[in-house]
């Protein structure tokens, strides 16, 4: 029985080993950009630092996007975003968990519709959402893409009377991103 | 044999438990991990004030490249006038600038003040800037003032005053910032001095208390560093103290102030205050900053 135990052990443990070396993806070259299409000024703004994890096995995901390395043209317009409306200083994070819904075969070359479902957390307010997105195969590389709007009242950033005409209530987040296997 | 069975079904229940606790953090932690290694990033302080001036002393800030900023300020006249003179206000002294950002490090400015029809430029260079891996911004500031009032001076040379300074700055925090500044002034003929040129050394320091997201408490002292022989040049003026509140209204900055100075370039308020704050000769005053975009997109 010992010999036995000791199997189940050695087996559970090496399952367990295998299960962490499974099939996890990084995100490389993000591009997120997000406009608001506002009465007087159109903002828009850029962030390259956008981190994130993928696991195809068990169909999760996490984004983590630092607040403040999103850049604006205008640099007053970056510190208020910063300091005024976003707080990054107390949220440095936006972030996304969650899980993947639909088919997809990485193997196979093409474009797969998919649904991430999970909590989106942007300036400390959490709200479950169900955002579209696309990932495409081809050749053996994977990136995905998505589009989404963010009510900016949803998340609790305020924006004062006297700007809200220069500032659009919704904003429209787009999000690009290629899928590198981790290996670890 | 027999004896194996619960301590395995434990083991088993054990291992199970265990599971979705792992899966939990798992791609946080993986997340993390694949992170490890890189370099940080580095992330320059932001926002220590929320203009380039703390009232009137320059503090750190710095306009960023392509920024360009009207500024147009007023000083009035005495609290203590009285009625007659409406408290100060039918006494306006004037400043009007413009600001550029041609850098991320370098600000430039000109202005023209009604005191003493005065033309005066800056600049304004970062040496040290916070951020994650810096305590603090270091920040150089030369400026030339002219005196164009007629017969100021018998050549042009004696209409001139310059001041330099260092400013030693940190955002200590989200809600304090403090600046420290000494200053060289140097001025080429001062009527007070029997015509001669002066030179003074003052130590300016002051910080702000941000108080909601957009407001701001600011105050400043000018510690003139009396010279070693008396002179009436020095003895006849005031320490400048200063406070006053920054409004942030979007593009636009209203700093309203109190100060017993009424200069607004960097001779004037540094070494050439009259009015005491204990005699009630206190200035009410407001800078109103317009900030315009003009440079290229950033990338």
């Amino acid at each position: 029985m010992k010999k036995h135990l000791f199997l189940i052990f050695n087996i559970l443990i090496w399952s367990f080993l295998t299960a962490k070396a499974q099939d996890r993806f990084l995100l490389e070259n993000t591009n997120v950009m997000f406009f608001s299409d506002g009465i007087i000024e159109d903002i828009e703004a850029t962030s390259k630092d956008t981190k994130g994890i993928v696991d195809f096995t068990k169909n999760e995901f996490l984004f983590k996007i630092p607040i403040k390395s999103f850049k604006f043209a205008s640099a007053l317009m970056q510190e208020h975003f910063n300091e005024n409306y976003l707080e990054s200083d107390k949220y440095p994070d936006g972030t996304f968990k969650g899980k993947i819904e639909g088919s997809y075969d990485l193997k196979k070359d093409g474009s797969y519709s998919v649904k991430a479902v999970g909590d989106l957390t942007i300036h400390g307010v959490t709200q479950p959402r169900t955002i579209v997105s696309t990932i495409h195969v081809k050749e053996g590389k994977a990136n995905l893409e998505s589009k989404f709007t963010i009510k900016v009242a949803d998340h609790k950033i305020k924006i004062p009377s006297v700007v809200i005409k220069n500032i659009a209530e919704e904003v429209e987040v787009t999000i690009k991103a290629d899928l590198k296997k981790y290996e670890k | 044999m027999k004896t194996n069975k619960p301590f395995l079904l434990i083991f088993k229940l054990l291992l199970l438990l265990s599971f979705p606790v792992f899966a939990q953090d798992d791609l946080e932690d993986a997340l993390n991990e694949s992170e490890k290694g890189k370099e940080k990033k580095k992330e320059y302080t932001t926002a220590a004030f929320k203009s380039t001036r703390l009232i009137n002393l320059h503090n750190t800030e710095r306009l960023a490249k392509g920024a360009l900023e009207y500024r147009i300020c007023h000083r009035f006249g005495k609290l203590n006038s009285g009625a007659y003179q409406l408290w100060g206000l039918d006494q306006a002294e004037i400043r009007f600038g413009f600001e550029y950002g041609l850098s991320d490090w370098i600000h430039l400015g000109v202005g023209r003040s009604s005191y003493q029809k005065t033309y005066d430029a800056f600049v304004k260079a970062a040496i040290l800037k916070q951020s994650n891996f810096m305590p603090l911004s270091v920040s150089y500031m030369g400026s030339v003032a002219v005196n164009t009032i007629k017969d100021a001076s018998p050549d042009f040379n004696g209409k001139l005053a310059y001041v330099n300074q260092i400013i030693i700055g940190s955002k200590l925090n989200e809600r304090i910032s403090l600046v420290l500044v000494p200053t060289f002034v140097h001025r080429n003929l001062v009527a007070d001095a029997n015509n001669k040129s002066v030179s003074n050394i003052a130590l300016g320091f002051g910080g702000r208390l941000k108080m909601t997201k957009r407001l701001t408490f600011n105050a400043e002292y000018i510690l003139r560093v009396p010279p070693q022989t008396k002179s009436t040049a020095f003895d006849n003026y005031k320490d400048a103290f200063s406070m006053g509140i920054d409004i942030e209204t979007g593009g636009h900055v209203f700093q309203l102030t109190f100060s017993n100075s009424r200069g607004m370039f960097d001779k004037a308020y540094l070494v050439e205050t009259t009015g005491s704050w204990g005699a009630g000769d206190i200035h009410f005053g407001f800078n109103l900053i317009r900030n315009f975009t003009v440079g290229g997109k950033k990338k």
